[in-house]
């Protein structure tokens, strides 16, 4: 089984399982010890983290087939 | 490591590497204008400039600002700083106040960006600021007045903080005096206020400043405001709330502005007389020359006196008997236009100090574990790796959690996140939302422990006679009141043996009762200091197992050898609970056959709240029935001669409390559908079955017939589009039209809400629509998304913003308040909208829709966007 499981949440967002790290663009690295909600709608302010904003724009996120 | 802050180099230790900026920036740098709201950037309260971006300092780790250029509150300077602060001033946007830095700060980084941003332009960008007050729309139009004064190359210049008014605790004498404790003229020719009612935002010390300098024919520039205390003596406590006894001193119920109408009135008309009567002693003239203007008083020779002159002789005067309050016709301040916020330029300036901002020499920060259940208790704590943490000092266990005391709170979090916790779930609330909404159900259906709270005409009788009837149930959730300042409290034992408390409390006799009897100290010997709330909304009305609890908890467990402050983490207070109840209502309703409305049974499930508030509770939990869980339902605006309200106590471990219009909030829900429902299947136009039911209130009848009539009721809309009403006697006299559209792909658009209001005198009518557009935004958020959930097990799973979504700029609708001119004594304005706000949405949905939402959120079956 992979380390890392991800679970894309009902019309919300992709809640990855911890611990994990995610690097940016420009190297630098976030380090996260628990899960961890990450933006899927793309209307966050606090991304590549999910901020609530997929609740209030009524973000559509069924799974393609 | 090395930081610039506001063109200053500041050494930080590198333990701090990884720590939040927003920390180092509080605690280290001692820059406390920069805001803690979430921890995990969902509301931006941290906002500060890093390179002139507006940047998240709770997700920026200091390592990661070496280098950069890093700007906050304190340190913005320019034009546009200069032009975002004046229309911020200018358009009365603070409420609360803690979220302004950051908003501020943002709108500076878009003005930088774009210099005439559009309204979608600024929906975007300012969607990542939260507000909890619901400034929301002043802000989008002071960002246009900004973008303005910019383009026409004003410049208004930086706003200057007024400089802070000590307070000494009130002399017996001084207690003595009838004007003493409220109105006070000083030296300078200063007038200081002192103001019984915590404002929290609702913006009472304003009010207040405008009675006061109306009174005494002041100039309001000249009034100074400040949170009073300690008023307690012999002759019971100088600040309770006339509006509720006189007993405590407290601030809820939207009753500040109705108490202060009596009692500072009169202060103020009794310090004007003495000010006359000292100047016409000092000239040796009949009072009766003297006459005052605008803080200057001058006698029949045309001799002159400033307020400044005479206080000391003044103050030495009896008061004259006889003094009355001015006659309204003679009203300059009140009632009128253009008052600005007292309170304003300190919170725009970040200078303004909430309990968060307290600093005490000595002090130590506690972060406080909360448990994962209700009622769950410590079975066991692991501390070993915790207290290995630079600057962790002491982990002490408390009555509910495990407090970690650190020299700031980024050493006392790191403990936190190290602390190894086993909870004893044998007392724990282990049940689910689903399972207590079941159980909620259950109750009402079976009706076993049902207590009647009105019964008028014969209910069954009328029912069964009905030609048309509705039987409906409605569900309200849990709702959390999350402030953008989570709740938090200091306190520091001094070698007089005086327990000194620092808390935004709307409530201080509650905390001198709890500091007491955890303090093991008399409540004499108890001094609260009220700072300013970050928000409350009914939060800080608690009397125990609340951060004043926790402070003093820990300072005793620490032998008192250090001040302490509980600095509350977001998903800690929403741990801690103090929510609005969850509530069931099921409404039976009949019409004859003309579509009369002749029946109405309504039976409630709720836990009650009003047992939470000592004191309180001897009046509102009567025949072990809440008032809380039927006011609203008990006493509707109108007529309905076979009426009968029944309740239900719910039983569990989940804390309640008084929550931004409290029973109303639920109980209106109810009421206004139920209303809509039966109009609709008899027939009836919903405005038509409201006008006749309101025949004996005919305040509340006006506001509705303005509301119907400034929305166009009856008119036809485009395709897509409906309209929702409702009406109410809440506090004032009140009704909401609410505007929606569909697009495309189903979801709903809340375009625009209307709200007529009749709340008496309307002492200043824009801090009244500043009110109304934020108890909508309040309400809004409610109906449309809020709800606290408990997953298995009884975990509480909504501890964030996330997860509690609340309304953001791009969804706010256009508001507008109609305000009906009275003069009867003023009403309270902070919690009168927000009843209005999920009934009259779900009015218009099932207008547009069909659909009839009757269990909250709405988002939870129809999207609202």
């Amino acid at each position: 089984m992979p380390d890392v499981n991800i679970t894309p949440s009902e019309n919300g967002p992709y809640i990855v399982s911890g611990p994990m790290t995610i690097t940016a663009p420009d190297g630098h690295v976030i380090e996260h010890p628990d899960p961890v909600a990450i933006c899927r709608c793309g209307g966050s302010s606090n991304k590549p983290f999910c901020d609530g904003t997929h609740a209030t724009i009524d973000f559509d996120g069924t799974l393609a087939n | 490591m090395k930081l610039v802050v506001n063109g200053a180099d500041v050494e930080v230790d590198d333990r701090h590497a990884k720590t939040p900026l927003l920390w180092v920036l509080r605690d280290v740098v001692g820059l406390r204008g920069t805001k803690f709201g979430c921890g995990a950037g969902f509301c931006a309260a941290c906002t500060v400039l890093i390179d002139g971006k507006n940047t998240k300092s709770c997700q920026t780790t200091v390592e990661r600002a070496v280098g950069r250029v890093i700007t906050t509150v304190e340190g913005a300077t320019g034009p546009v700083v200069d032009a975002v602060r004046d229309a911020w001033h200018r358009g009365n946007v603070v409420q609360c106040g803690y979220c302004q830095p950051g908003q501020t700060l943002a709108a500076v980084s878009l003005l930088e960006s774009d210099p005439s941003p559009d309204d979608v332009k600024i929906d975007a960008w300012m969607s990542g600021n939260l507000c909890r007050c619901g400034t929301y729309p002043r802000i989008r139009t002071a960002i246009h007045q900004a973008a303005g004064t910019l383009a026409a190359g004003r410049d208004p210049g930086p706003l200057v903080a007024p400089s802070d008014v000590d307070i000494p605790r009130l002399t017996p004498d001084e207690m003595a005096d009838p004007v003493h404790p409220y109105v006070r003229i000083r030296e300078d020719g200063t007038i200081v206020a002192y103001s019984s009612q915590i404002e929290m935002g609702q913006g009472i010390h304003t009010g207040l400043a405008t009675i006061a300098a109306e009174e005494l024919d002041a100039d309001f520039d000249s009034v100074r405001v400040v949170n009073a205390e300690n008023g307690a003596g012999p002759n019971g406590n100088v600040y309770g709330n006339p509006d509720a006894g006189g007993a405590l001193q407290l601030t809820g119920a939207s009753n500040s502005m109705k108490g202060y109408w009596v009692r500072y009135r009169l202060a103020a008309a009794q310090a004007r007389a003495r000010l006359v009567a000292a100047a016409a002693e000092a000239r040796d003239v009949p009072t009766a020359e003297v006459r005052v203007e605008n803080g200057v008083l001058r006698d029949g020779n045309g001799r002159q006196a400033a307020f400044a002159e005479l206080p000391a002789r003044a103050e030495q005067l009896p008061v004259p008997d006889g003094v009355e309050p001015k006659n309204p016709a003679d009203y300059k301040l009140i009632g009128r236009e253009g008052r600005l916020r007292v309170d304003a330029v300190p919170k725009i300036l970040g200078t303004n100090r909430f309990t968060i901002d307290v600093s005490l020499p000595g002090m130590l920060t506690a972060v406080v574990l909360h448990p994962p259940r209700f009622g769950a208790k410590v079975a066991s704590v692991d501390d070993r790796a915790a207290l290995a943490e630079a600057g962790v000092r002491a982990v002490v266990p408390l009555d509910e959690g495990v407090a970690v005391v650190g020299e700031s709170v980024a050493d006392a979090q790191r403990g936190l996140r190290a602390l190894v916790v086993e909870w004893d779930d044998t007392n724990a609330e282990r049940r689910n939302t689903v399972e207590l909404l079941a159980e909620h159900v259950r109750l009402l259906e079976s009706g076993e422990k049902e207590l009647t709270a009105r019964d008028d005409g014969d209910v069954d009788g009328a029912l069964a006679d009905a030609s048309c009837t509705v039987d409906a149930t409605y569900v309200l959730p849990y709702l959390a009141h999350a402030p953008m300042e989570p709740n938090n409290a200091a306190c520091r034992m001094r070698e007089d043996g005086v327990l000194e408390v620092w808390v935004g409390t709307e409530t201080p006799d509650y905390v001198k009762m709890n500091a007491s009897s955890i303090a093991g100290v008399d409540q004499e010997q108890i001094q609260v200091h009220v700072t300013f709330a970050g928000g409350s909304f009914g939060l800080h009305s608690s009397a125990e197992h609340d951060p004043t609890s926790e402070a003093v908890e820990i300072a005793r467990a620490l032998d008192w050898k250090h001040p302490i402050k509980v600095q509350t983490l977001r998903e800690e207070e929403f741990k801690v609970g103090r929510y609005r109840a969850m509530a069931v209502h099921r409404v039976r309703a009949g019409a004859d056959a003309d579509g009369r409305l002749t029946a109405w049974h309504q039976q409630i499930v709720a836990e009650p709240t009003s047992v939470n508030l000592p004191f309180v509770r001897d009046v509102m939990f009567t025949n072990r029935g809440d008032f809380f869980t039927t006011t609203g339902a008990v006493d509707p605006p109108y007529a309905i001669e076979n009426f009968r309200i029944e309740s239900t106590n719910f039983e569990s471990r989940i804390p309640t409390m008084v929550w931004r219009s409290v029973g109303n909030s639920h109980t209106e829900f109810a009421r206004a559908s139920a209303i809509d429902e039966l109009a609709i299947a008899a027939g009836r136009d919903p405005v038509d079955l409201r006008r006749e039911l309101l025949a004996d209130s005919p305040r509340t009848l006006r506001a509705l017939e303005l509301a119907a009539e400034r929305a166009d009721w009856g008119s036809p809309l485009p395709e897509g589009r409906a309209r929702g009403i409702t009406s109410s006697g809440f506090l004032g006299h009140s009704a909401n039209v609410t505007e929606i559209s569909l697009d495309d792909r189903g979801r709903v658009h809340v375009d625009r809400i209307l709200f007529a209001l009749d709340c008496g005198r309307n002492v200043n009518p824009d801090l009244i629509r500043a009110q109304i557009e934020g108890g909508l935004l309040w309400g809004l958020s409610a109906a449309a998304w809020g709800e606290v959930v408990l997953g298995d097990g009884g975990e509480i799973v909504t501890k964030n913003f996330d997860r509690y979504p609340v309304v953001r700029m791009r969804s706010v609708p256009q508001i507008e308040v109609h305000l009906i001119e009275s003069t009867e004594p003023p009403t309270g304005v902070g919690e009168v909208s927000v009843p209005s706000v999920a009934p009259a949405l779900a009015n218009a949905i099932a207008a547009l829709t069909g659909t009839r939402v009757r269990q909250l959120p709405i988002n939870n079956t129809i999207n609202i966007a």
